[in-house]
């Protein structure tokens, strides 16, 4: 075992899918549910990896960002923000390992701040704060050489899914039961700067294991773990990277949809929104050229409240959709700045992205 | 004979990787593990040559016709071990018993020929396949569907251990796809049925159940044990991994006790580190009976077919027998089992004897051949009750409602003439 990858499983794997192109295909699945006084909560539902199926059950609950007792100084609750920067920050530094693992790298430690500069909240007070540029300040410490882990760490720049997802323009569906939503997502103003930043610390325990912790005063502090199913190199003890994307997504526009109503009516009902994406791991693996490396086919389908009319209840998440910063986030390209530090040295500054 | 070499076949493909990444990679799933030396067979060729023939090690050394017994917990470490470490590919590198012996694989590598797998595991016992295979191809979170009439080991795996270890179990008649399918929810990863049920003798549709496993992204896995491959494979019907206690047919002479895995090489790779954690393994000298005893499965299960099917003859009909349950009659109700089966239906007759369980006691104690004992598939008969046995923590209402009644006998037929075990069921009855 190399980093505690199974160096013979992933090459397994790799030939595997350039064999069957249908193993290759994973489908990862979540649902949201907004209840009023009761808060937000967001679970994994069983996932398909390429054939096989993988029961996945975590659960957590989050802060909805504004239900939530505004003045708590030491919030026990992660945003939906929180969670699809640890997906962004994990997905980046585990591509680095598959793919050092795969170099025979071995690594003492690979760590990383990943920051997201916000703008304030919008001034209607909908509870999101849309992402203007993240930075990675990634540390390694490995018995390769500097210019051999440079070249590795780079290499996430197009090969890690979530950070294609969040850096590339990626096509979002959204669904009220059978019906699909039209929607716009708004552009980035141009020359836009963040009003703060938010940054969490990412590191890497063994294999496919990671947490994150929140670093800003006034944020949740506790730290998220993340892995993989054990069908994939995992053991289970977590979501994984592309799992913390939909349990955010579904996660906001839960909580969004039920202030819109909120905001409109006085009062919010029960919102629930399931949502999927697709990881086709021919594009990590470089198995196909033609493959999408990012996670992608990203879908939600909301159940609206009993007694909200269909229309009205399109209505209010249709503003969801349009002013929720993980669509946005993901949706829209957006400008990652990767700096990387190797033992105590700086050696890198590139700038990635747009 | 070969150059030696005791890697598995392909395990040095995956040294000469130069990768600049991932999909440079080399190492592809091969069926085994097997050295050069561990014959591979034409699977094309009959069981009973399979039987004789597969994973046989031809030692480059001495030339023994027979696999040498390679009894011995440890291995020399040399550099193929420390890659093997290294990349994660130990069950391909004989280096520690519990990780892999030569022993082992020869009797994996018969095992998985006669059942047309690419891969199997030789486990301690039967139910130390059936967990291992259960918590390797489930997670926290996943819910399975099985028989309620499924072995009592595995039903008290099912009934005790998987809600503590974060698996839901759905027990349904496997006869009847509806229910099975009913019970199939969206974090359903593994359906579980023996290919012929303990003691009445129910056959579950196989071929259709493969089919509700894949519409659900499921796995089917199937407890073989009563029909062993010579009669059933169910790997060809659609099944994804099959499981045995190889203490019975595989092994037949009631003096191991041993189970086995067999399927995809993805699959087995993970009951095997499953079971390798679990502890789960088979010493080389049990491998070394283990595979002597299959040598002879083919020749053993055409003795244990006729001999059922001519004690079922027998008995149905007979005026102190109540029903006889046993593919072979034309009463039975499984009828598609027909078509499925290879060879035969395995050596176990279930019938009831009139004047319940009294009677059933007075019949088994009149017995001169069979042994009074639980188990099956030696060479000699075993005779039991489940009253007092399998099903004795059930009352008799309860066992009336899975069509166990009273007076029922287990009879599992050995390999003796069958011309004797008729004389002497037929002395037995006349008693009562």
């Amino acid at each position: 075992m190399r980093n505690g990858f199974s160096v013979s499983s992933s090459s397994e794997f790799v030939n595997e899918i350039r064999d069957d192109a249908r193993e290759a295909l994973f489908h990862y699945h979540a649902t949201a549910c907004f209840r009023p006084g009761r808060g937000l909560r967001a679970w994994t539902r069983p996932a398909i990896l390429g054939r096989i199926k993988s029961a996945r059950r975590f659960a957590l609950d989050l802060a909805d960002g504004w239900q939530d007792h505004p003045a708590d100084p030491q919030p026990q609750e992660h945003t939906p923000l929180d969670l699809a920067l640890a997906a962004v920050g994990v997905c980046s530094l585990k591509t680095a390992i598959a793919g050092g693992s795969a170099r025979g790298i071995t690594f003492d430690s690979i760590e990383m701040v990943v920051s997201a500069e916000v703008q304030p909240q919008e001034e209607d007070f909908l509870p999101t704060a849309r992402v203007r540029r993240i930075a990675y300040d990634i540390t390694t410490r490995s018995d390769a050489d500097a210019g051999l882990i440079e070249e590795v760490t780079r290499q996430i720049l197009d090969r890690s899914p979530n950070h294609r997802t969040v850096k590339d323009t990626t096509e979002l569906h959204f669904h009220a039961g059978e019906r699909e939503l039209g929607w716009s997502p708004a552009a980035i103003p141009a020359g836009a700067s963040g009003g703060r930043t938010v940054r969490r610390h990412v590191k890497w325990i063994s294999g496919t294991q990671f947490e994150s912790a929140g670093l800003d005063a006034g944020g949740c502090r506790l730290p998220l773990r993340v892995d993989e199913a054990k069908q994939f190199a995992g053991v289970d003890w977590a979501p994984n990277p592309q799992e913390y994307v939909v349990l955010a997504l579904a996660a906001e526009l839960a909580s969004l949809a039920a202030r819109e109503q909120e905001a409109a009516t006085g009062s919010a009902g029960t919102w629930s929104v399931h949502a999927h994406g697709l990881l086709d791991l021919r594009g990590l693996m470089l198995v196909d050229p033609a493959a999408a490396v990012g996670f992608q086919t990203i879908g939600c389908t909301v159940d609206r409240p009993a007694g909200l009319g269909a229309d009205e209840a399109d209505r209010y998440f249709r503003t969801a959709v349009e002013r929720s910063a993980l669509v946005e986030l993901l949706a829209l390209p957006h400008p990652v700045e990767v700096r990387l530090s190797s033992d105590e040295r700086e050696t890198l500054r590139a700038a990635a992205g747009r | 004979m070969s150059e030696q070499d005791r890697t598995a076949v392909g395990f040095r493909a995956g040294l000469e990787d130069d990768a600049q990444w991932l999909n440079d990679l080399k190492r592809r799933r091969n069926p085994g593990p097997r050295s050069v030396h561990h014959r591979a067979v034409d699977p094309s060729l009959g069981a009973a040559t399979v039987a004789v023939h597969g994973g046989t090690y031809e030692d480059p050394v001495t030339g023994a016709v027979g696999t040498p017994v390679f009894q011995t917990s440890t291995f020399l470490l040399d550099d193929l071990s420390y890659s093997a470490f290294e990349r994660g590919a130990t069950r391909d590198v004989p280096i520690y018993t519990r990780y892999g012996n030569p022993s082992q694989w020869s009797v994996q590598e018969k095992a998985a020929a006669l059942e047309g797998a690419e891969s199997a595991l030789v486990t301690s016992s039967g139910m130390s396949a059936i967990a291992s295979t259960i918590y390797a191809l489930t997670n926290n979170g996943s819910h399975i569907v099985t028989a309620y009439d499924v072995y009592g080991g595995t039903y008290n795996l099912m009934r005790e251990d998987m809600p503590s270890a974060g698996r839901e179990v759905t027990f349904v008649d496997s006869t009847d796809l509806a229910a099975v399918e009913a019970a199939i929810r969206p974090e359903t990863q593994l359906l579980f049925f023996e290919s012929l049920t303990n003691p009445l003798l129910k056959a579950p549709q196989l071929r259709a159940i493969a089919d509700i496993a894949k519409r659900h992204d499921a796995l089917l896995v199937v407890d073989n044990t009563f029909l062993s491959p010579v009669n059933l494979r169910p790997l060809d019907l659609g099944a994804d991994v099959v499981v045995h206690s190889a203490t019975k047919y595989l092994n037949g002479h009631s003096d191991v006790t041993a189970g086995v895995v067999a399927g995809s090489r993805k699959f087995v790779d993970r009951v095997w580190a499953q079971a390798l954690r679990f502890g789960g393994t088979t010493e080389p000298l049990a491998c070394y009976l283990l595979e002597r005893g299959l040598k002879t499965l083919a020749l053993r299960m055409r003795a244990h077919n006729d001999n059922a099917e001519r004690l079922a003859a027998f008995l149905d009909g007979h005026e102190k027998v109540l029903a006889v349950h046993h593919p072979s009659l034309d009463h039975y109700p499984h009828q598609h089992l027909r078509e499925d089966v290879l060879g035969g239906y395995g050596g176990m007759v279930a019938f009831e004897v009139a004047g319940g369980d009294d009677a059933a006691l007075k019949f088994c104690s009149a017995l001169r051949i069979p042994y009074l004992a639980t188990s099956l598939g030696g060479v000699e008969s075993l005779v039991s009750l489940p009253f007092n046995t399998s099903h004795c923590s059930l009352t008799t209402a309860q066992r009336a409602s899975i069509g166990i009644r009273p007076g029922l006998v287990r009879y599992s037929a050995g390999v003796e003439r069958a011309e004797d075990l008729v004389a002497d069921v037929a002395r037995a009855l006349e008693t009562i």
